[in-house]
């Protein structure tokens, strides 16, 4: 099925892609947006990251969905995006083929800071079925970072570490810090289009 | 699609405390404001920590805008420039382009962050010299002196701050005067190097000369002159049996003359260089 998913991808209509421009920004608000498909811990995460945020000022609205692009009927009701997640399980196929093909539904503004990939499951290489290099490759190919972390019950402290480091992210992008996003973007790599070179990615 | 939101109390933006990493200019102003304002003789005490707040709000609202308006405004200019460059350069000059710019921001970037800081500690001092130096105002009838206990703690910080300043600078320069060392060292070591390479270079070519002299002993022209050497020595043993026989044909008697003994004796030994 992923196979057929890969080769068999529909057109996605411009009107369907999703660009951080297109609507107002809102004070004290955030919102983020994770995708990601069945199983690879978008709720649990969502709600640690929710939790998290009771502290600050800030009002965070987490959304999760399975694939792009999002359904029309809520175009109008849902806020500004202001950052994606997307999130890859390393020990399920289809969650690295739902991301591969989501990205193409996501204007390219996003990936200027606004977005990135958290990959699950990295320890442990028996049971992985999609490779690492697969993910680096394509977080290079959209010039991204990637967040190793958990999002699933047994792993309560990483959860909240990889909470904490998706929430700074978002500040960033809601405006709330002095910094704007394509400057945290480009301090997490190394400053080279070198192809060879392995890049850290680290907040 | 699933939603899931969080709402605090309340949405006011409010700043934390003055150790709180790179404020804007405007956010550190306020943050000195407010913890300072019992100890700095300022109007009415009780207005001013409302009014505070709202300030900080509207504050952090207008440094909002103002970050909106700059990554909104940068978006359109980038899009504006797009559609003119796309014909011109080709892939590595783009590549050069965006690192050059990227190197500027972080520049940039790191300067304001300098100046931010520089400016927070003017602040700070300026408040604290004011708060342990300037007598107060007449006109504050009620009391604001800071007492004598508060002022001598202070003071005592500051006095750390500078006894801390004064180390830090002596280390400093011993550290340099270390690296000058170093620095000298590191030259005289790498003058050796070369000074040692010249002589290896010397080494070697005086082993291949030697080399090579050792293998023409065995050329030709050594065996040509070693046998024009025996030849020699053979015509001088003719010679000397010659010599030898001329002397006893000529029946001199020569075993009486002391000279012609020796001489006769001589040209028996065959000759030997």
């Amino acid at each position: 099925m992923a196979a057929e998913q890969e080769s068999d991808m529909p057109e996605v209509l411009p009107g369907e892609i999703l660009k951080p421009f297109n609507k107002m920004p809102c004070r004290d608000t955030a919102t983020v947006l994770l995708v990601g498909s069945y199983g690879t811990g978008k709720q649990q995460l969502a709600k640690a990251m929710v939790d998290l945020c009771t502290d600050t000022g800030l009002k965070l609205q987490v959304r999760t969905t399975t694939s792009l692009p999002l359904p029309e009927e809520n175009t109008d009701t849902r806020p500004r995006i202001d950052y994606i997640v997307f999130i890859i399980d390393l020990t399920n196929r289809l969650s690295f083929s739902t991301v591969k093909s989501a990205v193409q539904c996501v204007d390219v503004e996003y990936f200027l800071g606004r977005a990135c990939f958290v990959v699950t499951n990295a320890k442990g290489t028996s049971d992985q079925c999609v490779e690492m290099e697969e993910v680096s490759r394509l977080a290079d190919m959209y010039n991204t970072m990637y967040i190793c972390g958990a999002t699933k019950e047994g792993h309560p402290d990483e959860r909240t570490t990889l909470a904490n480091q998706l929430l700074r992210l978002v500040e960033v992008s809601a405006g709330r810090k002095n910094v704007s996003p394509l400057l945290l973007d480009l301090t997490c790599r190394q400053l080279s289009f070198q192809e060879e070179q392995p890049e850290f990615y680290t907040v | 699609m699933e939603v899931e939101s969080s709402h605090t109390g309340s949405g006011v933006f409010e700043p934390a405390a003055l150790c709180k990493p790179v404020p804007t200019s405007a956010t550190s102003t306020n943050s000195n404001r407010s913890i300072y304002s019992d100890i700095t003789p300022g109007q009415d005490k009780r207005e001013e920590p409302v009014d505070a707040s709202e300030l900080v709000e509207l504050k952090g609202t207008k440094e909002w805008v103002r970050r909106q308006l700059v990554e909104h405004n940068a978006t359109l200019l980038a899009r504006q420039q797009d559609v003119a460059a796309e014909n011109s350069t080709t892939q590595e000059e783009v590549n050069a382009n965006i690192l050059e710019l990227q190197s500027q921001l972080q520049d940039q970037s790191t300067k304001l962050s300098m100046q931010e800081l520089v400016l927070e500690r003017l602040q700070c001092g300026d408040v604290l010299s004011k708060f342990l130096f300037d007598p107060p105002d007449s006109e504050t009838t009620e009391e604001v002196e800071p007492s004598d206990k508060e002022k001598w703690k202070i003071s005592e910080m500051v006095k750390k701050q500078n006894e801390l300043v004064f180390e830090l600078g002596k280390c400093h320069k011993d550290v340099q005067d270390l690296q000058e060392n170093l620095d000298e060292v590191k030259k005289k070591s790498f003058e050796q190097q070369v000074r040692n390479r010249e002589l290896m270079t010397l080494v070697q070519q005086r082993k291949e000369e030697q080399q090579g002299r050792s293998q023409e002993d065995s050329n030709d022209r050594v065996k040509m002159l070693e046998s024009k050497l025996a030849q020699a020595m053979s015509d001088i043993s003719r010679l000397q049996h010659i010599y030898q026989a001329l002397v006893v044909g000529s029946q001199v008697h020569w075993a009486q003359d002391p000279d012609l003994q020796e001489l006769m004796i001589s040209l028996g030994s065959p000759p030997d260089i």
